[in-house]
């Protein structure tokens, strides 16, 4: 008997047990994704240079687990609230206590066991399209990535079992604690808006010092690598707390504001805020997490991005020309001549004596060679712009003043490709040495684009780079120089961290999404009614439609607003790890608002559809 | 006398999947005259929320006309029909149909606000009605915090408060024991004797339908049989009614 009336629930609420199951499934998947990476200690050392990167990931993992697990509660009160109406029913006829409870327990259980089932393969899916994808895009390939890792999964499903026969055990003392009369009358009862007193001001106050507090270890503390472990960790705390009490305290207020005032009197004005009252405090602790998940694929976002953006602009810092080829063959020549967006390409001789290269001064006058002028402050390389090109002719390459001296590194840089023991060797510039020399010949080509990482460039310049390895052994270990060898060699060291930004951000909005979606669409069934009374009452569609698209709007802004807040005063944390932090800020915003503009709207168009179905 | 309501031929289908369509209203004619309290009763499954459904425009007839206020209603568009409902009609029904997210102050205040009223007007046209059904009490609270028989009366309220031209009731008592009844019933006439709002009232009970000028009885989606009150009181009245309904139900 009890197991057909599951079976009819299921076929009854089939939708509302869908978006259950798809935001445990989500869930399931983002963890796994998370833990696959944080358990790859491998990689994690392999593709940074920093050392407390394994703690960061455990802490992530923890933080990510705490997300989860609101989630999975929040989850979890959805599926008591679709089945306790029928579970009262089933006692008021004279059903065991016991075995109902029981009941919900196995439900729980299985539920969530289905879902982890399902999530892992989720996971690695994701994990394989987003991690592939990723490199693919940023053009790297890191050492020791895995889509599965035996630590990750294993967390990963015992995390999920003990939540989940949690969760179980959390409903069976719900129902043998709840009368049958309070079952019975699920979400019928109100919350009241608490007031504006002098008690919610001072929460609010609490939360901001909170959040403040919580931006000032992240800049003195975490930035600086002091006690960085129980720095994050207090950051953390401080942040979610300081976020809890103010979303609470400032919903409360604007709440009360606004229905306080004359504005709301029209239309459907108040019943939204009706709306929020009423949900307020379920809203709350949703709020947060959807806060911070937003923070944290921004920040990730952030990351990622300044790395990406940064490091072309520290190449071009550390070389006047993008590349040199040695002893350019004419298909070198070739590809040189595809490039786009030159700025010059010069070609240079020289001879190669046992203890000198010598140069022929007089091709120094007719085509100057490129370089930066030395900066006069220490500081000036943190400066996120590309300094302007100097050209020297023969006289300033021998004779040069204090602040044009890198013209000489320029001309030890051109032909290392040819020379293993370069550093030690000398660069002479001299029209009669060169003369009488009887060294064979050798040619350089430079070359200087303006964009090196957009296509066709970046190819071209990798066939460039690969053939001068090849054909210079030397270079295997020293890399080409020039700009182009810069960034390559900066691949290295920061492509791992641009990867694993990109990677983060990915799941953190993924999981925000879900848990958005969730929250929004698990009102779906008892809104329904509402919306209905509202038709026959004489709102016009276009009316509701907007009340409804405006209750959303709300709850989506309030993570929006301190989600951004969050990130811009908490960037100054990786000052240690990159030259500018917020370099990346702009472009992560525009990408990551324009997608969540399109998810609320994706939002309030389910939301739409879902009042209309149930109508039928 | 002008009609507020005046419905021709109406016919409602149901087309169930697979099985054969039910007639759920077969050629229903009738109309109410302005100021009138008209009752409809019938049998359970005779069509009488049916045939509210349609007049009060939230269902489709399949063929027909209704006319409301002079207005067929079923010309109107989406918008239109709207604005129609928010202007002229009020609604009790019998599961109150009070949202559980807004005060009762804020649920009674809802066409008004829909009408976009001034706050000013709208605060003392919920106080007039909350006065006239004895909610003053009540009007900050939620719903979930109201006995069945406030409730139907928070209902009565909002359906009163923008001073419609005819108000719908579908089991307006169906919910309430018999003292909280006659006091629904006591209030419906009230609001029917002093605003001049017509009502059409749906119900099974004799003693409610009592308190009409008119009863038309429904069997199997037709009028079969209409009582006029005409000069009787209510008590007569509701003898007469019971006296039909013993006839009827043979
Ligand atoms: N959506 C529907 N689809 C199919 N048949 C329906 C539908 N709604 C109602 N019916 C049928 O139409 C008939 C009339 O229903 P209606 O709800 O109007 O009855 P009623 O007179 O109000 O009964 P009660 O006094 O029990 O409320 C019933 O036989 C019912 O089964
Ligand atoms: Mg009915």
């Amino acid at each position: 008997m009890l197991t057909k009336i599951a079976v009819q629930t299921i076929k009854t609420k089939w939708k509302n047990l869908l978006i259950l199951f798809a935001g445990l499934v989500i869930s399931t998947a983002i963890f796994y994704m998370f833990s696959t990476v944080a358990n790859n200690k491998a990689f994690l050392t392999a593709n940074t240079s920093i050392k407390s990167i394994i703690v960061v990931f455990v802490i992530g993992e923890i933080l990510l687990g705490l997300i989860t697990f609101i989630y999975l509660n929040f989850a979890n009160r959805f599926l008591v609230q679709l089945r306790q109406r029928e579970y009262g029913l089933l006692m008021m006829f004279g059903a065991n206590k016991l075995s109902i409870s029981r009941l919900l327990f196995m439900e729980t259980f299985f539920l969530g066991l289905i879902s982890l089932v399902m999530g892992s393969f989720l996971g690695a899916g994701l994990t394989i399209v987003a991690g592939n994808v990723l490199q693919k895009q940023l053009d790297l390939t890191l050492p020791h990535w895995q889509i599965f890792n035996s630590t990750g999964f294993i967390i990963t499903i015992c995390y999920f079992i003990i939540v989940f026969s949690l969760n179980g055990f959390l409903n069976q003392l719900y129902i043998n604690r709840t009368d049958i009369n309070k079952l019975l009358q699920a979400n019928q009862s109100a919350e009241k808006t608490p007031k504006t007193g002098v008690a919610n001001f001072i929460t609010g106050i609490i939360g901001i010092v909170l959040l403040i507090l919580s931006f000032v270890v992240m800049a003195q503390l975490v930035a600086k690598g002091i006690f960085i472990l129980i720095a994050l960790v207090l950051a953390i705390v401080l942040n979610i707390s300081g976020t809890y009490l103010f979303i609470r305290s400032s919903l409360t207020l604007v709440l009360n504001v606004l229905k306080g005032s004359s504005l709301s009197a029209t239309g459907l004005r108040r019943f939204t805020l009706g709306q929020l009252s009423f949900r307020l405090r379920a809203f709350e602790r949703i709020l947060t997490i959807v806060t911070l998940l937003f923070a944290l694929a921004l920040g990730a976002l952030t990351v990622g991005r300044g790395y990406e953006l940064s490091t072309p602009t520290l190449a071009e810092q550390s070389s006047p020309f993008t590349i040199n080829i040695n002893q350019p063959s004419k298909q070198d020549d070739q590809l040189i001549s595809q490039l786009q967006g030159v700025t010059y390409t010069k070609t240079y001789q020289y001879k190669q004596l046992t203890n000198e290269i010598v140069w022929d001064a007089a091709q120094f006058d007719r085509e100057p060679l490129p370089y930066y002028k030395s900066s006069t402050s220490d500081n000036s390389s943190f400066t996120a712009s590309v300094p302007k090109i100097q050209f020297g002719n023969a006289n300033q390459i021998s004779k040069p003043n204090p602040s044009d001296f890198l013209i000489r590194k320029t001309l030890t840089d051109l032909a290392t490709a040819t020379n293993p023991n370069h550093i030690s060797i000398g660069n002479t510039v001299d029209t009669h040495k060169f003369a009488i020399s009887k060294a064979p010949v050798k040619r350089v080509t430079i070359v200087h684009v303006k964009n090196m990482t957009s296509q066709p460039n970046a190819q071209i310049l990798k066939k460039l780079a690969a053939t001068q390895t090849k054909r210079f052994p030397t270079l295997a270990t020293l890399g080409v120089s020039g700009a182009y060898g810069f960034l390559e060699i900066s691949k290295g060291v920061f492509g791992g961290l641009e990867f694993m930004g990109f990677f983060l951000a990915i799941a953190f909005l993924v999981m925000l999404a879900s848990t958005l979606m969730f929250k929004v669409l698990s009102n779906v069934d008892i809104d329904r009614r509402r919306y209905q009374i509202l038709t026959m009452i004489g709102a016009t569609p276009a009316q509701r439609i907007f009340a409804n698209a405006l209750e959303i709007a709300i709850i989506f802004i309030v993570p929006l607003t301190i989600g951004i807040i969050d990130v811009v005063y908490g960037l100054p944390m990786f000052k240690a790890l990159m030259v500018n932090p917020y370099i990346g800020l702009t472009s992560s915003l525009l990408i990551i608002v324009s997608f969540y503009t399109l998810y609320y709207v994706l939002t309030v168009i389910i939301y739409q559809q879902m009042l209309k179905k149930g109508n039928k | 006398m002008k009609n507020v309501i005046d419905v021709k031929n109406l016919n409602l289908t149901y087309n169930t999947n697979g099985s054969k369509p039910f007639y759920a209203l077969k050629d229903v004619n009738l109309t109410v005259s302005e100021g009138k309290f008209v009752a409809i009763m019938g049998p359970s499954g005779s069509g009488k929320s049916s045939l509210l459904n349609v007049l009060a425009s939230l269902q489709a007839p399949t063929s027909g006309e209704v006319l409301i206020d002079d207005q067929n209603i079923w010309q109107l568009n989406a918008n239109q029909l709207a604005k129609f409902r928010g202007q002229k009609l009020g609604f009790i029904f019998q599961e109150y149909n009070l949202i559980e997210s807004l005060s009762v102050f804020d649920n009674i205040a809802l066409p008004l606000s829909l009408a976009k009223a001034k706050a000013a007007n709208i605060k003392e046209a919920v106080n007039h009605v909350a006065t006239l059904l004895h909610l003053t009490e009540q009007l900050t609270k939620f719903p979930s915090e109201l006995s069945g028989g406030q409730k139907q009366r928070v209902a009565a309220a909002r359906a009163l408060v923008h001073q419609p031209k005819l108000i719908f009731g579908d089991e307006p008592t169906g919910a309430l024991d018999s003292a909280n009844a006659r006091e629904m019933m006591n209030y419906l006439n009230k609001i029917n004797n002093e605003q001049h709002i017509s009502i059409l009232m749906v119900t099974h009970d004799g003693f409610s339908a009592s308190f009409a000028n008119k009863i038309h009885f429904l069997s199997d989606g037709q009028i079969v049989q209409t009582l006029e009150r005409g000069d009787q009181t209510r008590e007569e009245f509701y003898r007469a009614v019971l006296d039909f309904l013993g006839t009827f139900e043979e």
